[in-house]
């Protein structure tokens, strides 16, 4: 559609209403009320408005009206007036306000100029009122004669009118890296159902797309699928230009524009955010979608941590745009601490991903935020456990802003309808999280994003008692924020550069107290870390990263009271089990620093693929005493640089760079295998090095994975993979076995781990409304704690796992979705006897072989629900999420009778149905 | 009327599992089936052969002292004379144990032959190295050792392990420690400190139950005879002087601080169902009573209860008293 002015003599416009014609007369007036008289007129393009107007003060009283206007005039005839050719073709309006007298036939008998807007004006006004036809008026019943006032207006109009289809939307895509268009992409606007091909030069073009944001998906069998939006002005025409890059085998749909991130791990699962949100069991919670994953093992109930691959909750990261955060998900597990809706894309790698990320000997959870939208959009969620919002608007062109929040009442809700003190008994968790986040496109390819983070848990009980040695209470808080600055750039040579300056701070505070005994631990870390990262092609065969990976923490931790709390991995103490009467206290401060340069290319040659890479881990420990210290033993500081040394015999190869290794082979195109492995360090919990509770001298953990499989297109959106993994662990931390250990020991790092498994993955990308996977995995982790014991099981070993899960879009706004769980049960430590403690009065467990026994397996049913209403240009989603469909008592924990002599399992949620509500606007 | 079949921890933390549920039930359709856990019978109640306390004379003891423990063996017959296998614990508890006294001195052998009645054990000499606050001395080319931790009170205990040789419950031989309270003094504070310890602390000395009253609902005595199924009140009492305040030192502020004694009963029954397995005070009371409820069984003929309540303070010292009450039919 083309925009021009109007000139076109004769051409017929919208018909258009105006507004009431008053008469005048004034005699004929002398009720109160006035009389209106619509017109409707119709307007020539020459562009002539007619238009009535209330009698002007002190208008003439036509001499022969006398008594009650029954019947106004009503215009039949409309002449409309020439426009004086001058004026118009320069613009010019005006307004002539006009006596016309209507005589009893409805005759025009006389016209006046009441109100001039020049010569030529007048006379065409009054020109062309002469010859208006009226229907006559009636006075008292009867025709008569009137007089009225009316109001010519000369304007000057645009119109906007339709020449056809017309091109609105076009572009080009283009290689990445070597800027050649690209011929045969589709380009397709899901919401719109309508898709194109780009010609030979790369381009495409769209006719007449509606205005409003639009989703646009990029899609070849060779490339990357790139998902964006783009907003959509009436009359305007958006021209884009997309770059893409080819697909390397195995890497799932990526939702990124023009930079789409790599893939360097042999072993990743991506999930699209619109997927995950519909995945049943997560009360549309995006980020609870990894629990589902292959490799994950089921998290204890409410703890909501991540086990993956057989490892330890605090061996796996989480980061979010490569910062670091303490925790996925509030306590209990019930949410995750970044809103779902900042959110772009969760990548989970439970072991041998790349040389970019470190720090940790488990899995990997990487959290990419969205780009903002363009427009003003949000939503508002609420269900019986929180509410959420997210608002997001855009300040002139480059300037976007969103918050973001979240509350839980859960707390509140619960003794209004249980008991008012249930809160005193039961610990009910009550969080909150809020997010900030601002988008500034500097230029072109060069963006500029701040983020804000914040998370908020508290969670508090007292259990009285009537014996006061038996009362307990807990109170904990947890807490974190990040200020994320991230500054990304693509260069014109298809380079790309990140920088991730960050800030932040983790604070965490439990009081307990059994009795007469109190146990507090508080600990305030802050940390620095900086990012950065450039990526270009150097050859038609390699693409080459290097990056610098900066983190600064600085712990100052407090605590006092038993050592055997908090419970360790490893531990071996039955569920309910009060600590042991000593007491300890510490404060100490810890810093450690680590500047980690990496680097890695993407090698392709031919059929394989070879990712190979470096890290560098050198990290500085610092303490503020290494002894206990009392006033009569002053503080003795320390400071060691350790770094996660390779597995070997020679001692430079110790000291040299992590190697990570990622390889994949296609052979035919459906068909993809994939190999990867590396070396990896974790640096000691600062709350391990307390000269009291811990050990000073600990050092870096290490880790090595190797992992290998294949994945199997069996259709274009239907993928079958498997993999095997194995990972060895060295130099593990946990208590010290000796009866009289040295000072400063009470931990050693004398342990190993072992795991080894395999899952498979048979997964249905979206298609035709339907997702959804099935995935299985097998493994088994243990641990050595020192060289003299016995190998025993994880803590958390799950040897089955098997998840399978459904959705489906039903149409007309329905969808329903199903999940299936099937775990193993956690090992425990059986009870095979008990001693009486005379002095407490409570028994105290003997334990059999460590962690020989299992909970017995949990499966679990449960079923979403989904109608979504459409509401003018907003989206009302009501959801119904059921958990633990059959009522399946599930068995979550053991648990012992006062003298141990009964075991009993607790068991987990019954059936539990939540009800949402969310408005997307 | 509640039982307490289990601990309130395991209760409570059972019940926590559905919190989640609950909350929902109020505002959907959530299908809530309470699944609280109950197991095993009231520790109160005594069906077995049991340990029920031991009780050293005097309460604490310096090293090299001899301190006098007596066990209390029972089942549901009443108080036995069991010989009694005694065995001194020689092994502090590692980090790794979560226990209160080693793996080690769980399994090792008696020290003598079972025998009935109260033995007579000496302090060992080094057992405030084992056991307290100083370390034994450094052995060459070996880095110090660790000095134990006090307990709240800052308290330091050698175990003494008590069996039942000639009698069984579910496990075996019932076995208990005692934790007998040393005098190890105050060490690695300030020497003002460690001198106001000294001048001030007084050992522990065990407390007494003067007596455990049967009451009505009208709280009067109504001797030891009660009808079957009734509810009557059991009022422990025990004497101010078995309340003492003490000097600590506050590990975590580094200050000497005066605490006093919170008092525990315990109490046991053959039959019958008590309303709390364990009733007291907390240091900030001025009672020198402890009230519990008990429901007689339900009787054909004339039966006898028999009663034990044991009293311990906050320092580890610990007596008790012995009791019948005759049930009759309604």
């Amino acid at each position: 559609m083309n925009l021009r002015p109007q000139s076109c003599a004769g051409r017929a416009l919208t018909p258009r209403q105006t507004g009431p014609l008053r008469p005048i007369s004034r005699a004929r007036l002398r009720t109160s009320h006035a009389l209106l008289l619509c017109l409707v007129l119709f307007a020539t393009s020459s562009s002539v408005r007619a238009q009535t107007d209330a009698p002007a003060a002190g208008a003439e009283e036509p001499a022969a009206a006398q008594g009650q206007l029954t019947r106004a005039p009503k215009l039949l005839k409309f002449v409309p007036a020439v426009y004086p050719p001058d004026k118009h073709a320069a613009g010019v309006a005006a307004a002539v306000t006009l006596s016309i007298s209507i005589d009893d036939a409805g005759k025009v008998s006389d016209v006046q100029l009441a109100k001039g807007a020049g010569a030529d004006f007048d006379q065409a006004a009054i020109a062309a009122a002469k010859q208006f036809e009226f229907s006559p008026a009636e006075i008292d019943g009867f025709p008569a004669s009137v007089t009225i006032t009316y109001r010519y207006d000369f304007t000057v109009k645009t119109e906007t009118v339709s020449l056809g289809p017309q091109v609105n939307y076009e572009g080009v895509i283009l290689d990445r890296f070597k800027k050649k268009p690209l011929a045969r992409v589709k380009v397709r606007l899901p919401d719109l159902k309508v898709d194109t091909l780009t010609d030979i030069d790369g381009t495409f073009a769209f006719v007449d797309v509606p205005a409003g944001p639009h989703k646009v998906e990029l899609s070849h069998p060779r490339l990357v699928t790139v998902n964006t939006e783009e907003l959509f002005t009436k009359g305007k025409k958006r021209a884009v230009k997309y770059f893409v890059e080819e697909k390397e085998e195995g890497v799932d749909e990526e939702e990124v524009v023009r930079a789409p991130r790599i893939k360097k791990e042999a072993v990743e699962t991506r999930i699209r955010t619109e997927e995950a949100r519909k995945v049943p069991g997560t009360q549309g919670d995006t980020l609870k979608v990894v629990q589902n994953l292959p490799g994950v093992g089921r998290s204890s109930f409410g703890s909501g941590q991540l086990v993956v691959w057989g490892s330890s909750p605090k061996e796996t990261r989480v980061v979010v745009d490569g910062v670091e955060i303490p925790a996925l998900y509030h306590v209990g597990g019930l949410r995750s601490t970044v809103n779902s809706d900042l959110v772009r894309s969760i990548d989970l790698s439970p072991g041998s991903y790349g040389p970019d990320y470190g720090r940790g000997l488990g899995g990997l959870v990487r959290i990419e935020l969205r780009p903002l939208p363009e427009g003003t959009h949000g939503y508002v969620a609420a269900d019986v456990i929180d509410t959420s919002a997210m608002i997001s608007t855009t300040i002139g062109r480059r300037l976007r802003l969103a918050l973001a929040g979240r509350i839980s009442y859960l707390d509140r809700v619960l003794p209004a309808v249980s008991s008012a003190d249930v809160g005193d008994f039961f610990p009910i968790p009550r969080y909150d999280d809020y997010q900030a986040r601002a988008q500034l496109a500097l230029r072109k390819d060069e963006d500029l994003s701040l983020t804000f983070l914040g998370s908020d848990d508290r969670l508090r009980r007292t259990i009285p008692a009537s014996d006061p040695a038996d009362q307990r209470s807990q109170q904990t808080r947890d807490a974190y924020r990040r200020v994320i600055l991230r500054y990304a750039r693509l260069l014109p040579d298809g380079a790309s550069l990140v920088v991730t300056p960050s800030f932040g701070v983790d604070r965490n505070a439990t009081t307990s107290l059994f009795g007469d005994q109190t146990i507090q631990s508080s600990q305030e870390t802050w940390q620095s870390a900086l990012r950065s990262s450039y990526r270009r092609r150097v050859a038609s065969f390699a693409v080459l990263s290097l990056g610098l990976d900066v983190q600064a923490r600085h712990t100052s931790s407090r605590r006092s009271g038993s050592a055997n709390l908090p419970a360790r991995e490893g531990d071996i103490v039955v569920f309910g089990q009060r600590p042991s009467g000593e007491l300890a206290a510490d404060r100490w401060t810890v810093d450690v620093v680590s500047a980690s340069p990496y680097i890695f290319s993407e090698l392709v040659l031919g059929r394989l693929t070879l990712t190979p890479g470096l890290r560098f881990e050198p990290t500085l420990i610092e303490g503020d005493h290494r002894l206990p210290t009392s006033e009569l033993t002053p503080a003795v500081g320390y400071s060691r640089l350790v770094i996660p040394s390779n597995p070997g015999g020679l001692r430079p190869l110790a000291w040299a760079p992590n190697p990570r290794l990622s390889a994949t082979f296609r052979p035919m195109p459906r068909l993809t295998f994939t190999a990867s492995g590396g070396v990896y360090g974790q640096p000691p919990d600062p709350e391990d090095l307390s000269p009291v509770f811990g050990n000073t001298a600990l050092v870096m953990s290490r880790a090595v994975h190797a992992s290998g499989g294949f994945s199997y297109r069996l259709r274009p959106t239907l993928v079958f993979e498997t993999v095997a993994f194995w990972k060895s662990l060295s130099d593990l931390v946990s208590r010290s076995n000796l009866a009289s250990p040295p000072v400063a020991q009470s931990l050693t790092q004398d342990g190993r781990g072992r795991i080894w498994g395999a899952q498979v993955l048979l997964r249905q990308e979206l298609w035709k409304g339907f997702f959804g996977w099935a995935t299985y995995t097998f493994s088994r982790s243990e641990r050595r704690d020192h060289p003299t014991g016995d190998w025993r099981l994880f803590d958390a070993d799950q040897t089955h796992v098997l998840g399978l899960l459904a959705s489906y879009d039903l149409g007309h706004g329905w969808e329903a979705g199903s999940r299936f769980r099937y775990t193993t049960g956690a090992p425990r430590t059986p009870v095979i006897g008990a001693f009486l403690n005379a002095n407490s009065g409570h028994y105290e467990p003997i334990f059999g072989d460590h962690n020989s026994v299992r909970i017995p397996s949990f499966y679990q049913v449960d079923f979403r629900v989904e109608k979504a209403f459409a509401i003018a240009k907003n989206k009302l989603s009501v959801f119904l999420d059921v958990q633990n469909v059959t009522n399946r008592k599930n068995p979550e924990e053991l648990f012992y009778d006062e003298t141990f002599t009964t075991r009993g399992t607790i068991t987990g949620l019954p059936t539990l149905a939540v009800i949402g509500a969310r408005m997307d606007f | 009327m509640r039982r307490n079949t289990i601990h309130p921890t395991f209760e409570a933390r059972a019940r926590t599992l559905h919190t989640i549920a609950i909350g929902a039930l109020a505002a959907s359709t959530s299908l809530f089936v309470a699944c609280r856990p109950e197991i095993g019978n009231a520790p109160s109640l005594v069906q077995s052969p049991r340990l029920l306390t031991l009780a050293s004379t005097p309460a604490e003891a310096a090293p090299g002292a001899m301190v006098q423990i007596e066990a209390l063996a029972v089942d549901p017959s009443g108080t036995l004379a069991t010989p009694i296998g005694w065995s001194i614990c020689k092994t502090p508890k590692p980090p790794a144990e979560t226990n209160s006294v080693s793996r080690t001195c769980v399994d090792q052998p008696d020290d003598a032959a079972p025998a009935a009645g109260p033995t007579t054990v000496t302090i060992p000499a080094d057992a405030c190295a084992l056991f307290g606050p100083i370390p034994p001395p450094m052995r060459a080319g070996q880095p110090a050792v660790r000095p134990r931790d006090p307990d709240a009170t800052g308290g330091y205990f050698l175990p003494v392990r008590a069996t039942a040789r000639d009698v069984a419950d579910a496990f075996g031989p019932p076995m208990a420690f005692a934790l007998v309270r040393i005098s190890c003094g105050l060490s690695n504070a300030p020497a003002e400190d460690t001198a106001a310890y000294r001048q001030r602390y007084k050992a522990n000395q065990a407390p007494g139950l003067a007596g455990v009253d049967v009451l009505d609902s009208a709280d009067q005595s109504i001797g030891d005879s009660v009808t079957s199924e009734t509810k009557i009140r059991l009022r422990a009492t025990w004497t101010e002087g078995d309340v003492e305040t003490f000097p600590a030192f506050n590990i975590a502020d580094h200050v000497l601080e005066d605490l006093r004694e919170s008092i525990g009963i315990s109490w046991f029954a053959t039959a019958g169902e008590f309303l709390h397995d364990r009733t007291g005070r907390d240091a900030n009371a001025v009672e020198t009573t402890s009230d519990n409820d008990w429901t007689a069984p339900k009787v054909d003929r004339p039966t006898v209860v028999h009663f034990w309540v044991v009293i311990r303070d906050i320092r580890g010292g610990t007596g008790y008293k012995a009791f019948d009450l005759t049930v009759a039919p309604r």
